[in-house]
């Protein structure tokens, strides 16, 4: 249960993680350092990318 | 009928030489759009609005599907050999793609993008003919207040849940619903914030709102900001084609990215980049070679390429069935049906149905017709590239000026045009979305109806609107979808969520 739980805690932010980074991107926005590592994104290769 | 049987009728219709020659122009239209960085199909459908109004309805909307399906294989291209997004949806794309193409394998980066593109759009096609029947049957039973219901989820979700910030998208939310006031009340005759001018009597246009807001504001806001750094293309160097230790790092990730996109795409204001984000961080936690993520992992590649295609299909799943736009090209592409005089919906399917069906159809035509294009002829797509900006943003502007006069010539028509198109820019300037003005716009007229009419027959009595289970349900996922992000902003500490929401703001 306690799995089952953490699995659906990870999913949620890493759904809210998603929804920001999206929401910040389509600002031509980098997204913040939390949210990328969230994501398992790398905040020094994202800013490689002209947005 | 079933749903296979309707698709395949769909699929005769569609073969008509003349739509197929439609899906063409759109498909080749959404490529270069998409490889285009800054320029989106919401721009480009925006448009083609005017110029398309007295062209067939079913050609039209066929190649505005295109143009959506192209514009998601297009930008993967300028985001490998680039590193520069042509669309946000391909942002992801570029963190593995453009590493891989530094180290020689642009091809094979290519190569996985299309591949997975192809094979999602041709999966989230069928899955889109597959739900669309049994969401339209339960529509069907819908009243007024379930109408309204569904409206006021689409506002709050549209405008508030995802957004960066709930004020700025329920103020765009709020000035779309206001310009939908204007005009004559349709239930009792009254003229409403018509200011005395003639021409506000039938209300503002969808398509000059759609026009201004998503082509002259984005214009003017992309060439005020785009980065003047020299842009360096990658050479595609070596085969193009996938090893085959490519393929089978490959295929899990196109049918898990298929399958995290499509109901993505499906969901109100959950839009393509979301997928493309959830898609790279579930292929970097399931990767045999999770030490590749940021070196050119072929996985980063294709599950996000699958997330965004499928995505696409998705949006039509609540804009066929319930005429929900959940995204900005969505919400374009309704404009688009209402300017023929259709409103998407379950009555469409059955009054509609050929139209419906052959357009379905034509998207997994567009599907093959988008393979065949993109891979052969990626030397074409890259030299568009050396467009001159400045061209392009003028041509932009000239373009949606002269189709909108064209289809209505009044200087009244062409000052609306300019207002909005600077309104588009400021808004954009200050954070504020677009989206939530044209959905207001549209849709706020309809929720006005229905909620009118729910009142009108239960005389008045505000609890008719609670009347179903499914109409408080989705009332109660309104609520929820307000005040939730508000909440968890407003603690602000102990947890992942909050700490995320407030960071964006």
């Amino acid at each position: 249960m306690s799995r089952f739980v953490s699995v659906l805690r990870e999913l949620v932010a890493d759904f809210s993680a998603a929804s920001h980074a999206a929401a910040a991107v389509r600002r031509h926005q980098m997204p913040s350092d939390a949210t990328l590592r969230q994501l398992g994104i790398s905040p020094r290769d994202m800013a490689t990318i002209r947005l | 009928m079933g749903a296979f049987d309707l698709l395949m009728n769909g699929l005769v219709t569609a073969a008509d030489p003349m739509l197929l020659l439609y899906a063409l122009i759109g498909v080749t239209l959404g490529t270069a759009v998409g490889v285009l960085p800054g320029i989106g199909p919401a721009l480009t459908v925006a448009l083609l609005l005017p110029v398309t109004f007295r062209m067939d309805p079913a050609g039209s909307l066929i190649m505005f599907a295109g143009i959506y399906y192209g514009g998601m294989y297009g930008g993967s291209t300028t985001s490998i050999l680039l590193n520069t997004p042509g669309e946000s949806a391909s942002i992801i794309t570029a963190l593995e793609g453009n590493k891989m193409a530094r180290k020689g394998r642009g091809g094979p980066a290519l190569a996985t993008a299309a591949i997975g593109s192809f094979i999602a759009g041709l999966i989230a096609t069928l899955l889109l003919a597959f739900f669309a029947p049994f969401i339209v049957k339960k529509a069907l039973a819908f009243g007024s207040p379930e109408y309204f219901a569904l409206m006021m989820l689409a506002f709050v979700t549209v405008s508030a849940a995802f957004g960066d910030s709930t004020l700025r998208g329920l103020t765009s939310l709020f000035l779309g619903l206001a310009l939908g006031c204007i005009g004559i009340d349709q239930l009792t005759g009254q003229t409403r914030l018509a200011f005395g001018q003639a021409e506000l009597l039938d209300g503002i246009e969808v398509t000059t709102l759609a026009v201004a807001m998503f082509a002259l504001g984005e214009a003017l806001a992309v060439a005020g900001t785009r980065n003047k750094a020299e842009e360096k293309v990658e050479a595609v160097k070596g085969s193009v084609w996938m090893t085959r230790q490519d393929w089978a790092r490959s295929w899990k990730p196109w049918l898990r990215g298929t399958l995290i996109g499509f109901p993505i795409g499906a969901m109100p204001a959950g839009g393509a980049e979301i997928g493309t984000f959830l898609s790279y961080s579930a292929e970097k936690k399931l990767s045999k070679h999770p030490e590749e993520f940021g070196h050119g992992a072929i996985e980063g590649v294709a599950g996000p390429e699958a997330a965004n295609n499928a995505s696409a299909a998705g949006t039509l799943v609540p804009l066929l069935t319930l005429g929900l736009p959940t995204s900005a090209t969505a919400a374009i592409m309704l404009a688009g049906f209402m300017q023929f005089g259709l409103q998407p919906g379950p009555l469409l399917f059955a009054t509609n149905p050929g139209l419906v069906w052959s357009l379905i159809a034509s998207l997994l035509i567009a599907n093959f017709m988008l393979l065949v294009l993109n891979l052969p002829l990626i030397g074409l797509w890259v030299r568009l590239l050396t467009i001159p900006k400045p061209w392009l943003y003028a041509g932009i502007l000239l373009f949606a000026t002269l189709g909108t006069i064209g289809a209505n010539p009044s200087t009244f028509e062409l000052g609306m045009l300019l207002g909005f198109g600077i309104l588009g820019y400021v808004m954009r300037l200050f954070g504020y979305p677009i989206a939530p003005i044209v959905v207001g716009l549209i849709l706020g007229p309809l929720a006005e109806i229905h909620l009118r009419r729910a009142l009108s027959i239960s005389q008045g009595d505000w609890t008719v609107l609670f009347h179903s289970y499914l109409s408080i349900g989705l009332l109660t996922a309104a609520a929820l979808a307000l005040i939730v992000p508000v909440i968890l902003r407003a603690r602000g500490k102990g947890q992942v969520l909050s700490q995320l929401a407030g960071d964006e703001d």
